[in-house]
Parts: structure tokens; C-alpha cells; sequence
């Protein structure tokens, strides 16, 4: 029973995957937008923190999850 | 295993009682944490605001650019009734600043076991709460309570349960997010620290103690003006 546990807290973790590759391409868009239009940089730095800050809540949610998993163990 | 113990880490623990009218109050870590952190506050405050002349030399440069960084927030994040939040939303700044950032003294004083009172789950979740209340205040103060009421209907009916899910869930994952963070890295440190103790804690504290603590703080404090924007404006 632990190992299934176990496997499905590591399952939980892929959500860190998805938010990584969430806030990389939202930065990557960031960093586009800021180099084609420098005066811009204020309003697309707060967005980009908003948004990153979205993204981030999942992996969050997963961690919780798993936290909940490891209750179990 | 229970789930409590683990997400208080187990590691908050009792430091002496109170007993008022056969009521027990137990004073924590983290409450002590809290008292230190203030009096560092309040000194602070102190020395930065001692004799303010017209002309500002170089201690008053230093309070009057915290200032126009906090109002400068408060006025992007909420609009023009910005100015009316600046109190606040700089006083959470400022402590979660401290909060987060304190336990680099670890690294100095050596036989003291320093924890950072953000990583103690109910003192994040009083932070979040008096947040969620100050949003639902200014929505209330600022668009009278009819006003206030009828946002949560405002483009069609059905949407009232979905509204009311967001206020409950703004409070969780803004608790989620800094006590997540937070006590993961001191979690990451203090396994690296056992691990390798010299030169390469060093370099990884700049990113889990200082940037990542820093990150929060502001995080924290924009989310709760971006919120009180929301719940403010017409």
C-alpha cells in the first residue's frame, strides 16, 4: 500500500514539471515583448509576475496534494 | 503519521504558558519570533524617522524611497484610492520582509536554532485571513454594501457560486503559496547544510533565504493590492 503511495506522490510532483515549463514560456514571451518595445518594460514586468504567480498556484496544489498523500503513508 | 504534524513541521514548539482566568495560552517559537521581529521594527523606524528636515540627507533619502516604493505599489495595484492603503500594505511589506529574511542569521550566530515565524502554518494563515477581511472591507467601504453585494451577481446571476468559491480560495493558496515556499527552502538548506556544511551553502542561501523570501514578500502584498483593486473599483 505505501509504494502505491509512494508512486502516486511522485505522479503528484509532474505538476512541478507543468509549471516550469508554464513560467519559462511565459518568461521567454516577457523577455520578446521587452526587447521589440524597452519603454513597455513596467506594465509587461508586472503582468509577467501575475502571471507566473498563476502558474506557480499549481504546482502549490500539487505540493498540498501530496502533502495530504504523505498523511496516508 | 498525522497530517498536522506535518505541516507544522513539528519543529513549532512551546516555549511557555500563559494562564489568564484558568484559560491556557501557550506562547510559541514563532510568537517570540514575532516580538524580536517587531522591536527590530520599531527600531528601525525610529532611527530612520529621528529629525526630518526639508531638505532630505542621506537617512531620510533612505525612509523616503521605502515610502514612494510602497505607495508606488499601492497606486499600481489598486488605482487612484491607493494612498488610502499605503498604512497597511507597507506594514505587511515591511514585517514579511523581516519575517522571511531572518533566518540568515543563522548562519552567523551558531548555537541558536533560528526559524523564520512564516514557516509556522498558523501565522501565515492569520496574515492571509486579515488580508481576504481588508479586501471584503474596502469593497464594502468603498461601494457601499449594496454595491459590494450586487458585484457578485454583476454579469449574470449564475455566476454567485462561482464568486463566492474565489473569495474562499484566495485566502488558501495565498497561504498555500508563502508557507509552501518558505518552508521548503528552509527544509532544502537545512538538508544541504547537513550534507556539504561549507562554501557551497553559501552561494545556493542567496537564492532559497534571501531572493526567494524577498520574491514572496512582494508577492504577497501585490496579490492582496491586486485584489483590493478588484473588489474596489466600479
Amino acid at each position: 500500500m505505501s509504494g502505491t503511495i509512494a508512486l502516486a506522490i511522485g505522479i503528484c510532483m509532474t505538476s512541478c514539471a507543468a509549471a516550469g515549463i508554464g513560467i519559462g514560456m511565459a518568461t521567454g514571451k516577457a523577455v520578446e515583448a521587452i526587447a521589440r518595445q524597452p519603454e513597455a518594460s513596467k506594465s509587461i514586468r508586472s503582468l509577467l509576475l501575475l502571471g507566473a504567480v498563476l502558474v506557480e498556484s499549481t504546482a502549490i496544489y500539487g505540493m498540498f496534494v501530496s502533502f495530504l498523500l504523505l498523511a496516508k503513508m | 503519521m498525522n497530517i498536522s504534524e506535518i505541516l507544522d513541521n513539528s519543529s513549532v514548539k512551546t516555549v511557555f504558558n500563559i494562564n489568564i482566568f484558568n484559560i491556557n495560552i501557550p506562547i510559541t517559537e514563532s510568537i517570540i519570533m514575532m516580538w524580536i521581529i517587531s522591536l527590530i521594527l520599531i527600531f528601525i523606524a525610529l532611527i530612520l524617522s529621528l529629525k526630518l528636515k526639508k531638505v532630505p540627507g542621506k537617512r531620510q533619502g533612505i525612509t523616503e524611497s521605502i515610502i514612494e516604493f510602497i505607495s508606488n505599489l499601492c497606486e499600481d495595484g489598486i488605482g487612484e484610492k491607493g494612498k488610502k492603503f499605503v498604512g497597511f500594505i507597507g506594514t505587511i511589506l515591511l514585517f514579511l520582509v523581516i519575517a522571511n529574511l531572518i533566518d540568515i542569521l543563522n548562519v552567523m550566530i551558531f548555537n541558536i536554532d533560528i526559524i523564520p515565524p512564516t514557516k509556522d502554518l498558523s501565522v501565515v494563515i492569520a496574515l492571509s485571513i486579515i488580508s481576504i477581511s481588508s479586501v471584503i472591507y474596502a469593497g464594502i467601504k468603498y461601494r457601499k454594501f449594496s454595491g459590494f453585494a450586487k458585484s457578485f451577481f454583476s454579469p449574470v446571476a449564475i455566476i454567485f457560486p462561482f464568486k463566492v468559491l474565489d473569495y474562499l480560495m484566495k485566502p488558501v493558496s495565498l497561504t498555500l503559496r508563502l508557507f509552501g515556499n518558505i518552508s521548503v527552502g528552509y527544509l532544502i538548506m537545512a538538508i544541504i547544510t547537513s550534507l556539504v556544511p561549507l562554501i557551497i551553502p553559501s552561494f545556493l542561501s542567496l537564492y532559497f533565504d534571501i531572493f526567494d523570501g524577498l520574491l514572496q514578500a512582494y508577492i504577497f502584498v501585490f496579490l492582496t493590492t491586486l485584489y483590493i483593486g478588484e473588489a474596489v473599483e466600479e
